[in-house]
């Protein structure tokens, strides 16, 4: 991979990392989750957009603009964050509107594309920046810490902490289950099947470590008086 | 690909893990892009799944409930012997024996050297070692500079896990990673002396 090759291999990279969310973090909240599903007839707003209707362009950004911002905020942080989410939807348009996107069912494989083009950029900028401000020596070690902020590290020690606590309360029985499941990557079949459990015993058991998880994490956000939950 | 469909909790789970396909994490991202509820479903899952994973792995849980089960029943059979009493010093050392051997920490022995040849070429097949407790990395295809490298190496989660000085002979570029790495993926970075990103590698060390 040459340095001019690297936004595009990082195109190549999912949209979420794997790390814990730096934001909007709900404790152990179990949501319900809604039956159906609206389906949207992608052909009928890409030729819209293509015909130049600004309500159509309106209606692609109230169905993409959250889910843009999301993965542009967990990968790239707050910073222009709305500048950010433009660029891509000006992309996506023009695209639309030069006819580049030939097949319309295929729009939110295009805008996925388009997000991850823009974090792949970004953070390509970021790291050439970093390079070229500070000691070669120092840089590297801190290539992954741009997007670092005190509140992010502290929700991540507070997850640890409460991580941590939850582990030394359960048994050491159930520490092995969520220790093969979590660390070892075993299917859960494996795990049942050698573990002596049926899977609602292994479902169980990972559902009262997450009820306590999050139950820690509500004391400890009342006590501090702070909401885990605040729109990116 | 049918993206309309809600995902389970499992699936996020484990896409929140990293632990899914290609082409299902492609299926799950582009549902996320128009789903607020599974996002928040998500970010449920990862605020959970990610900090109980990271704190497993600094202080691992040995497997033990297996071999415990086998040992218990040998003792079961055992126990009409046991209770005579010539055999009773010889069974209280052979318990001792056995105690060590299956509460040992770790359980599974580390080798001590693993060897990795690894290549920057794009579509290649990720390459994965054994855990280890030191990591020989060859990069075969890193390019002649004529200056001094340094090669990085990150997780997942772009988190620093080794920076040092590589060597370099006939067969390419090596690097000597003298810990042993957990299991997961990461990222070789080579860097040529004005700091500019050479080649990126990856590789995944078996659980």
């Amino acid at each position: 991979m040459t340095q001019t090759s690297v936004v595009n291999d990082l195109a190549n990279t999912r949209l979420i990392r794997s790390h814990a969310m730096p934001d909007e973090a709900a404790f152990g909240a179990e949501k319900e989750r809604p039956e159906s599903f609206r389906i949207t007839d992608w052909s009928e707003i890409v030729a819209r957009i293509r015909d130049g209707d600004p309500a159509a362009m309106e209606e692609l950004y109230a169905i993409f603009s959250k889910g843009i911002r999301y993965f542009l905020l967990r990968n790239l942080g707050s910073e222009d964050l709305d500048d950010r989410v433009h660029d891509c939807f000006v992309i996506v348009a023009e695209s639309i509107r030069k006819g580049d996107l030939r097949d319309p069912a295929r729009l939110m494989g295009y805008v996925r594309t388009v997000v991850k083009r823009q974090i792949a950029a970004s953070i390509e900028t970021a790291v050439t920046k970093r390079r070229s401000e500070v000691e070669y020596e120092e840089s590297l070690f801190k290539l992954s810490d741009w997007k670092d902020d005190p509140e992010q590290s502290l929700l991540a020690r507070q997850r640890a902490e409460i991580a941590r606590k939850v582990l030394t309360g359960i048994s050491t029985r159930d520490r092995e289950i969520l220790q093969r499941f979590y660390v070892d990557e075993q299917p859960q079949e494996q795990i049942c099947s050698e573990m002596g459990l049926t899977y609602n015993q292994f479902r169980l058991l990972k559902s009262r470590a997450k009820g306590r998880f999050g139950d820690m994490g509500k004391r400890l956000a009342k006590g501090m008086g702070v909401s885990f939950r605040h729109a990116g | 690909m049918d993206n309309r469909f809600h995902e389970s909790d499992e699936r996020l789970e484990l896409y929140a893990l990293d632990r899914l396909s290609d082409s299902d994490v492609i299926r799950i991202e582009e549902h996320l892009l128009i789903c607020n509820s599974c996002r928040e479903r998500l970010d449920d899952a990862a605020n959970f799944a990610i900090p109980i994973r990271d704190e497993l792995r600094k202080n691992p849980t040995p497997h033990r409930s297996r071999q415990t089960s086998g040992v218990m029943d040998w003792l079961r059979g055992q126990s009409q012997r046991w209770a005579r009493p010539q055999f009773a010093l010889a069974g209280a050392f052979a318990m001792v024996l056995v105690g060590v051997v299956v509460f040992r920490p770790g359980n599974m022995p580390l080798v001590p050297v693993a060897t990795l040849q690894l290549t920057a070429m794009r579509g290649a097949d990720l390459k994965s070692v054994a855990p280890a407790r030191e990591l020989d990395l060859t990069f075969g295809d890193a390019p002649v500079t004529g200056g001094a490298l340094k090669v990085e190496v990150v997780d997942a989660g772009g988190g620093p896990v080794w920076l040092g000085s590589p060597w370099s002979d006939q067969a390419g570029v090596h690097a000597r990673i003298a810990k042993a790495l957990p299991p997961g993926e990461y990222f070789a970075r080579l860097y040529d002396s004005p700091g500019h990103l050479v080649h990126e590698y990856a590789f995944r060390v078996r659980g």
